[in-house]
């Protein structure tokens, strides 16, 4: 899974650190963490994808399965971020530190039908912070917003599979892929130590 | 009294297949989240049908708008697109904020008009940059309008310009690259004036000399468009000194050699199609002398020169 997390990097110690944290958190569960806050990035994709999503006109922002925000100090990108966030149906956590009020346009578009869903607004203090962070994570991961399985992988198999995936899908209105799709959300499921990584505090 | 909080206006200039008024007037929220966006519907029609006084138009509804903008978005179709921003580039040498075109293609997988919705976003908030100048954004990059040409390519890079003509990429935020910012200092304003009284002419091996003499009468200019060549043929060469030798030429090739033509020939080697069609349309009603007219031809007014 690959976020993008963006925070005023001229905010005050107190919030840096704030943010280190939550680059942690994520780090922890496993995702790739892409931020403004970093020289480079590391996306996960290699110079090859990258060269091809930058000839075909693609914007990395849109390869993200979610956006954090960081809202306490006020970040000049947030409207952007959030529109082609929005636009691309990707999941979006505002954070603000308790006691700090919310921007009533981000109220406004979490209550907007159209856009509402994706859009997920907390106040957190140090105690409930990697819990709202982690809850995000797996609301991503139930489906809501990044429902499609949108991310292109080349599976190389061999005869033998080839033939058991045609076995179990000929005549049958399943396609080999869906069929593959459904096996791999079954493991997750039945996993326990993974369920427990993805669950931890 | 507060300061009144400057807009960017959205203008559609055509009718963008794809995207209806009721997808930017309500299925697109946070555009307004972004800046103030206030639309505004110009012409009900498709570009591939825009004409010349609606060119004169778009320049006079921008200008008419100049203390109150912030920017410009102007959404337009393909067809003309490139000819509209260099007509805004010529009429508008120094405009005071960003002019960015966007659009898209109705691609028949996109049923989200991800793509258009997309480029408006990034239209937008390259708009409300410092840019003083009439941009394109497509797909993840922000080009100088007079320097960009249309590409084929499967890519949502729907135009590409030399290296000094793009501004910008995008991949997590807009960078627009200071150093090719361009301020111009005259706020001297043009006349909102295009010489439409003009020849245009495709250079072939079917060109009929004889016929092209009576096209020509009364053409307060010609435009001959050797972009196939590199050499122009003898017989025409001789009709551009003796048959128009009192109506300006312009030869417009990339490929051309340049050669001493004739005296009232320009030859264009560095400019797009459609900048050196607007270009010269423009500077014809500018001045009379051919002297002048070539000078400033060859004169980089905008940064439009592709170098």
């Amino acid at each position: 899974m690959r976020l993008y997390f963006a925070a005023n990097n001229q905010a005050e110690e107190k919030f840096q650190k704030r943010f280190s944290d939550i680059i942690a958190i994520l780090s922890e569960a496993g995702v790739l963490v892409m931020s403004n806050l970093v020289d480079k990035n590391l996306s996960g994709f290699s110079n090859q994808d990258l060269e091809k999503f930058d000839q075909a006109g693609e914007v990395l922002l849109e390869k993200m399965d979610g956006l954090i925000v960081e809202g306490s100090y006020a970040l000049p990108e947030t409207g952007y971020l959030f529109a082609f966030a929005l636009t691309h149906k990707i999941p979006i956590l505002y954070l603000t530190e308790r006691g700090r009020g919310i921007d009533k346009n981000l109220q406004h578009l979490q209550k907007d039908k159209t856009t509402g869903g994706l859009i997920d607004l907390q106040n957190y203090s140090d105690k409930t912070l990697s819990n709202l962070v982690l809850s995000f994570l797996q609301k991503i991961e139930g489906g809501q917003g990044g429902e499609l399985p949108n991310i292109k992988f080349t599976l190389r198999i061999t005869p033998r599979i080839e033939r058991y995936l045609y076995f179990k899908t000929h005549n049958t209105k399943i396609a080999k892929a869906d069929f593959l799709r459904e096996k791999i959300e079954q493991m997750i499921d039945q996993d326990e130590q993974y369920q427990k990584f993805i669950k931890k505090d | 009294m507060p300061k009144a909080t400057k807009k960017i206006y959205l203008i559609a200039a055509s009718v963008i297949p794809g995207l209806s008024r009721q997808d930017i007037l309500q299925k697109m929220p946070e555009l307004n989240f972004l800046a103030e966006v206030e639309p505004i519907f110009l012409f009900d029609k498709f570009s591939a049908e825009i004409t010349v006084d609606d060119w004169l138009k778009l320049t006079q509804e921008i200008i008419k708008r100049k203390e109150t903008a912030r920017g410009f978005v102007i959404l337009h179709g393909l067809d003309n697109l490139l000819y509209t921003a260099a007509v805004l580039n010529f009429l508008l040498p120094n405009p005071f904020v960003p002019i960015i075109f966007t659009g898209g293609q109705a691609r028949p997988d996109d049923i989200k008009q991800l793509e258009i919705k997309a480029n408006l976003i990034n239209a937008i908030q390259a708009a409300k940059s410092e840019l003083n100048e009439v941009c394109l954004m497509f797909g993840n990059r922000l080009l100088r309008a007079s320097q960009s040409v249309r590409t084929y390519d499967e890519t949502l890079n729907l135009f590409s310009a030399p290296a000094s003509g793009i501004l910008g990429r995008i991949d997590f935020s807009i960078r627009i690259f200071d150093k090719l910012l361009t301020r111009g200092k005259s706020k001297k304003n043009n006349p909102i004036v295009l010489n439409k009284n003009i020849a245009i002419i495709e250079l072939t091996p079917f060109l009929d000399l004889k016929n092209l003499a009576e096209r020509l009468n009364k053409k307060q200019a010609i435009i001959i468009d050797a972009s196939r060549n590199q050499n122009l043929p003898t017989d025409l060469v001789f009709f551009l000194n003796k048959l128009a030798a009192d109506v300006p030429v312009l030869v417009w090739g990339l490929k051309l050699t340049p050669k001493n033509l004739g005296k009232n020939v320009i030859n264009v080697v560095d400019l797009t199609w459609e900048v050196s069609v607007i270009k010269f349309m423009w500077l014809l009603n500018q001045t009379q002398k051919f002297s002048e007219i070539t000078e400033l031809m060859n004169q980089n007014l905008t940064g439009e020169k592709l170098i």
